[in-house]
Parts: structure tokens; C-alpha cells; sequence
């Protein structure tokens, strides 16, 4: 483990004398928080203008329904050329008009859709419906119960973020990983390690150990904003569990990939092109069943989505998964296994005497 | 092991796929000697001194440094290899000091003596005062100079140089000779890969040659010039020289050679050779000399005389 360490020692030493590169690898997953915490921003809610025409409780009582329909960001307006500017100009999706005896028998609400594309149409198709029936909830004939799964609701934006501390730790441990040993090849110093007096298995420890540390950096940065977020897992020592199991493994497949590849330009958007794919089917927004089921087969193949599954248990008390909690720890701990094998296969295939 | 030569290389062949790199190479280098290896561009030199340092296995033969099986035993022949690569394999976004460090904890140099040898290294090196800067703002003698450090910072039996003046300065290149002369007065033995005979002449206690994967010739660098080359006096006359002058120097003792190219003569010597009678015949024939130039051969004339083709080739 001597040589272990040394050699960790200098890939760390590599990195920090390299600042600008150090932060740009260790800060891509911050990139995706970003990304992801705009798109559930932006995505949440419509914007809709809504004209009254009259003022009474009926109109209030609707607005309201609209208000607390999960969809609409309510901009009152007093005119109907207000409306059609604020449609003309992209600040809202719809107006919606009420009429001055809404609740009445045979009354009409008029709504004008931008109907540029059919996401944001159809949120007006569908709420719109509802906040209808929301309105009329307390004379509607049948009426209905909600029981939860769970104690509480995790927000959509707290789901997808823990999902992007897998995202970090994937992200994180090929390119950690992948880039210390293709660096190696490329400048021509795997040399001084394949003539040094230590095992193989020390040069792919001394590499991991290296890829994880830095890694890990990344991962904790993506954990402190989602403590700014808000997200308090509740159980700690599981969810640093998982992070240790999951960068374990994609900090092996890195070092394989180094060794298999031999050039950072290479390693580089293989890491992207593997862990962004690899990450949308396995289950960042929900559960993978709810998805298409091709995607929810593939997912399962690989550690990705235990490891959603882990974290979001880990953060929320939920379980987003059909297998259960033992034999999902039980996969990511065989992938752990099998990424410890494949890293020093690979690198003893590239640099084995021939 | 104590009697053991420094490397001993028997029916060494490497294959790759059909084609065969190295073809029954069969030599010996003994303890405390510079021994070269010369060979143009894909002669198997690589090839050949990979499979002495453990990174190639043979397809056949064998190899052993100091009485080492560098695959076998591949631990302690790398203890008593020092290698200075071509390329220098040099960490270069550390500083000198660090890639010296990390050198002596690859190798196992006890903490407590690592501060004492990397200092005396450094100065070997002459980059005591560069020791703090990054290896990539060096000029390649100087990076060349640390890779020779780093190499012998572990004190090895045995160093091994792959072509270890290539593509530096006349200046770095003597003080590189210089190294290379004091691992053998400190009783080392030298491996080295070189394209320059000047080098082989001026280091080597024997050269081997070798082309197509097989040893061409083994010898001290004098008895490979005096068995395959010959000195060379070029003469530049003030007219063409009448043919009846050069088949009287054809003729005469220890010339092998005439060879006119306009007022250009090219008379190769073998041993024994007297320039003066040479010149006198010349003189007597009517020719008169404006310019003469006595030199050594060239590498590539030697190896033209063994394998009828050019070194760079």
C-alpha cells in the first residue's frame, strides 16, 4: 500500500498543480445541479393571465381553484387587450376569461392557448379541467380520499437534486479516473510505473484511491448546494454509504477506461456519452416503472439506479425501486466487486509483458 | 548471481503476429562495461531492450540482468534497473524535486535517506537551483539531465539510456558523456541505444549491431571500424584527376578504395595506411591538392559495409 499512496500522492499533486482543470472536473456536476434546478424552476408553472369580469365570491372562489391547481402562475388582468398582449409578447401561455356569473348554470370561461408546442398547451388542457372540478368539489356528487405512501411529499426539485449526487458521483469517478491513467500514456510517465519495483495491483489501488479523493471533492460540493436547497437526509450513514459504494465502482470503471483508451480526449466525452444516458433512464424524476418499459429494463442492468433508489431512501425514507432495499445494496455491493476486477483486468491487459 | 554478467541475452526471438522483430539475438554484456546497441529505426533495438527490462516477454529465449529474470523475478530486476526513456517519462507538471520523490518512494528509498540523495541528485544534475520549478519549463538537456537522476537516485547495478543525446545541444550532450563515463567509474554497467557512432566510440567498451532483429556485429567500436569501415582521405584537387592517377592510388598497399566524383577524390584506408605516400603519389601523377580531409567513417558507412543499407534508412 506504500506505493499506493505515493502514487495517489502524485496524481493529487498532478491535479492541484493544474487549478483551472482541477476545478473544471470537479465542478461539472454543479453544472447539472444548475441545469436541473432551472429546468424544475422554469418547468413548474404556467404563466396565464386571468380576466374577471365579475367581482363576487364566485370569482374569487375560481381564482383560487386556479391559484391551487399546481399549474398556473395567476396574472390578473383588466382588460382583453391586456390579455392578448401579454399572449402576443411570450409572457403567458394563456388568458383565461371569467364570466361575470361564473358558477352559474351554462356559464362559459373562454381561454386563448399559445399553442406553440403541445407540453405547455396540454398543461392548459388538462388543469384547466380541473381546477373546474376543484371548484365545484364541494357540490360534485362523488367526492374522493387521498391516503400517502409516505409521512410527506419530497418537491419535485429536492427529488431530481439528490439524483444529481448520483449523477456527481458517476460523472465524477469515470473522469477522475479515467483521466489519471490516460494521462499516464499520454505523457509517457506509465513508464517509471511499469519499471518501478511495485505490484500492478498497487498502480490501479494508488489510481482509485487518487479518482476517488478527487471525485469525492465533487460529490461533497454537489452535497453542500443541496444542503443550501434544503434536502436533509434523514439517514446520514446510509446515504454516505452509498456515495462510498457508488464512487468506489465508477471510479474503477474510470481506471479501466483509462487503461482501455489511453487518451484523454477519449475518456473525456465517453464519460458523458455513458453516465448522461445512463443517468435519464434511471430514474432521476421518478420512479423507472413509470417510464417506458425498454428503459426501466436497461436501467436495471446497471448500479445507477440502486443508487437513486439509495440515496432518495437515504434523504426521503422513500423507495422509488421494485427490488427491494437488501438486494439493491446487495447489487450495488457486486458492482463495487466487479468494477474493483474490471479496473485491474484492464489495466494489466494494457500493461502486461506481451 | 555474483558471477553473473550484467545481462546476458540467449536465442532471444519476439514475434508479432507474423513478423518476427527479433531473430535469435544471442550477446553478453559484462559487469562495469558501456556497451552500445546500434541499429537504424526498427532494427529491434526497442524491441530487444524491452524484453531485457521485463516490459516484453520473449517469444523465445531468455534474459537475465545480474542473474535476473526480469519477468519472473520482475521486482528485483527492476531494483537493479535504472532506465532513462527517450522521451524521459518526466512528471511535467511537477517540479524536479517532486518527480525525484516520487521516484524514491516508488523504490522504496527509506524516508530518512531521501532529502540527502534527491539533494546530491539534483546536483549531479546541476538543477539544485531549478529544483522548486515545474519539469515543463525545462529545455530538454535539462529534462534530459533529471530523467538521468531520477534513474540513478535508486542506485541501481545497472542503467539503461535509450538514445540518451538525441535532439540535445552539443553543450548538454558532453555533460551528458560525462554522466555516462562516471556510472562507470562508479562501477555501473551502461545499456545504451545510440544512432551516433561519435557517442559509441567516445562511450562504448563494445557495440553491437543489429538489423532485422538479428546481431550484425559485436565488437569494441575500433575493431568493428578496422573489420568493416576504413578511414577515408578526401582529397579536392585544382583539376579532375586523369585516370591513370587513380589507378595508380588503387594500387597502392592498404588502399581498398578510389573513388573520383569531378576534382573530387575519395580514397578509403585500411589499416596501415600511409597518408604521406599517398599525397606523394598524387603530387608525383600531376595532381595537386587545393583541400584534404582525413576522417574517421561514419556509422552509416560501417553499417553500409555490414547490411548494404544506411543507418537512417
Amino acid at each position: 500500500m506504500r506505493a499506493a499512496w505515493a502514487i495517489a500522492r502524485n496524481d493529487l499533486a498532478q491535479l492541484l498543480a493544474q487549478p483551472v482543470a482541477a476545478i473544471v472536473t470537479v465542478a461539472v456536476p454543479i453544472n447539472f445541479l444548475i441545469l436541473f434546478v432551472l429546468f424544475a424552476v422554469g418547468g413548474g408553472v404556467v404563466p396565464v393571465t386571468v380576466r374577471a369580469a365579475g367581482h363576487g365570491p364566485a370569482t374569487a372562489a375560481f381564482v383560487h381553484a386556479l391559484r391551487n391547481s399546481y399549474t398556473f402562475d395567476v396574472q390578473p388582468v383588466a382588460t382583453a387587450a391586456q390579455a392578448a398582449r401579454a399572449i402576443a409578447s411570450q409572457n403567458s401561455v394563456a388568458s383565461i376569461a371569467l364570466p361575470r356569473n361564473v358558477g352559474a348554470a351554462h356559464s362559459t370561461i373562454a381561454v386563448t392557448i399559445d399553442n406553440l408546442n403541445a407540453d405547455f398547451a396540454d398543461d392548459i388542457r388538462r388543469a384547466l379541467p380541473l381546477a373546474v372540478t376543484q371548484f365545484y368539489r364541494g357540490v360534485l356528487p362523488l367526492q374522493w380520499r387521498e391516503v400517502d405512501s409516505y409521512p410527506a411529499t419530497a418537491t419535485f426539485l429536492g427529488f431530481i437534486a439528490v439524483s444529481i449526487q448520483t449523477v456527481a458521483l458517476l460523472i465524477g469517478g469515470l473522469l477522475q479516473g479515467g483521466l489519471g491513467v490516460a494521462r499516464e500514456w499520454e505523457g509517457g510517465t506509465i513508464k517509471e510505473l511499469l519499471l518501478a519495483p511495485v505490484p500492478g495491483w498497487s498502480v490501479v489501488a494508488g489510481k482509485l484511491l487518487a479518482a476517488f479523493l478527487g471525485a469525492l471533492a465533487g460529490a461533497l460540493l454537489v452535497l453542500v448546494a443541496l444542503l443550501l436547497l434544503g434536502v436533509r437526509p434523514h439517514a446520514w450513514a446510509e446515504y454516505a454509504g452509498v456515495m462510498v459504494l457508488v464512487l468506489i465502482v465508477f471510479a474503477c470503471l474510470g481506471v479501466g477506461i483509462g487503461s482501455a483508451l489511453r487518451s484523454r480526449q477519449t475518456v473525456f466525452p465517453l464519460a458523458f456519452g455513458v453516465g448522461l444516458p445512463l443517468f435519464f433512464i434511471s430514474g432521476p424524476f421518478g420512479a423507472i416503472t413509470w417510464g417506458t418499459p425498454a428503459a426501466a429494463w436497461a436501467a436495471r442492468i446497471f448500479p445507477v439506479v440502486y443508487a437513486n433508489a439509495a440515496f432518495q431512501h437515504a434523504a426521503y425514507g422513500i423507495w422509488t425501486l421494485d427490488t427491494s432495499v437488501g438486494a439493491s445494496w446487495a447489487i450495488l455491493a457486486g458492482w463495487t466487486l466487479l468494477g474493483l476486477l474490471a479496473s485491474v483486468w484492464l489495466y494489466r491487459r494494457a500493461t502486461v509483458a506481451h | 548471481m555474483s558471477e553473473a554478467p550484467a545481462i546476458e541475452v540467449r536465442g532471444l526471438v519476439k514475434r508479432f503476429g507474423g513478423f518476427t522483430a527479433v531473430d535469435g539475438l544471442d550477446f553478453r554484456v559484462e559487469r562495469g562495461e558501456i556497451f552500445g546497441l546500434l541499429g537504424p529505426n526498427g532494427s529491434g533495438k526497442t524491441t530487444t531492450v524491452n524484453m531485457i527490462s521485463g516490459l516484453s516477454a520473449p517469444t523465445a529465449g531468455s534474459v537475465a540482468i545480474l542473474g535476473v529474470d526480469p519477468l519472473r523475478q520482475a521486482q528485483a530486476a527492476r531494483r537493479l534497473l535504472g532506465v532513462v526513456p527517450q522521451e524521459t517519462a518526466l512528471y511535467e507538471e511537477l517540479t524536479a524535486e517532486r518527480n525525484l520523490r516520487f521516484h524514491a518512494e516508488l523504490f522504496g528509498i527509506p524516508a530518512r535517506e531521501r532529502p540527502g540523495r534527491i539533494a546530491a541528485m539534483l546536483e549531479l544534475a546541476q538543477l539544485t537551483d531549478r529544483a522548486r520549478s515545474r519539469v515543463g519549463t525545462f529545455s530538454g538537456g535539462m529534462k534530459r539531465r533529471l530523467a538521468i537522476a531520477r534513474a540513478l537516485l535508486h542506485q541501481p547495478a545497472l542503467v539503461y539510456l535509450d538514445e540518451p543525446t538525441l535532439g540535445v545541444d552539443v553543450q548538454a550532450r558532453r555533460v551528458i558523456w560525462d554522466y555516462i563515463l562516471q556510472m562507470k567509474s562508479e562501477g555501473r554497467t551502461v545499456l545504451l541505444t545510440t544512432n551516433y557512432l561519435e557517442e559509441g566510440e567516445r562511450l562504448c567498451d563494445r557495440m553491437a549491431i543489429i538489423d532485422h532483429g538479428r546481431l550484425v556485429a559485436l565488437d569494441t567500436p575500433g575493431a568493428l571500424k578496422s573489420r568493416f569501415g576504413s578511414s577515408v582521405l578526401e582529397l579536392e584537387l585544382e583539376a579532375a584527376p586523369a585516370p591513370a592517377l587513380v589507378a595508380a592510388l588503387q594500387a597502392l598497399p592498404a588502399v581498398r578504395e578510389v573513388a573520383a566524383d569531378g576534382e573530387r577524390l575519395r580514397v578509403s584506408l585500411a589499416a596501415g595506411a600511409e597518408v604521406p605516400r599517398i599525397l606523394a603519389e598524387v603530387a608525383r601523377l600531376g595532381g595537386s591538392p587545393r583541400r584534404l580531409n582525413l576522417r574517421e567513417p561514419s556509422l552509416d558507412e560501417v553499417f553500409l559495409s555490414l547490411t548494404g543499407r544506411g543507418l537512417r534508412d
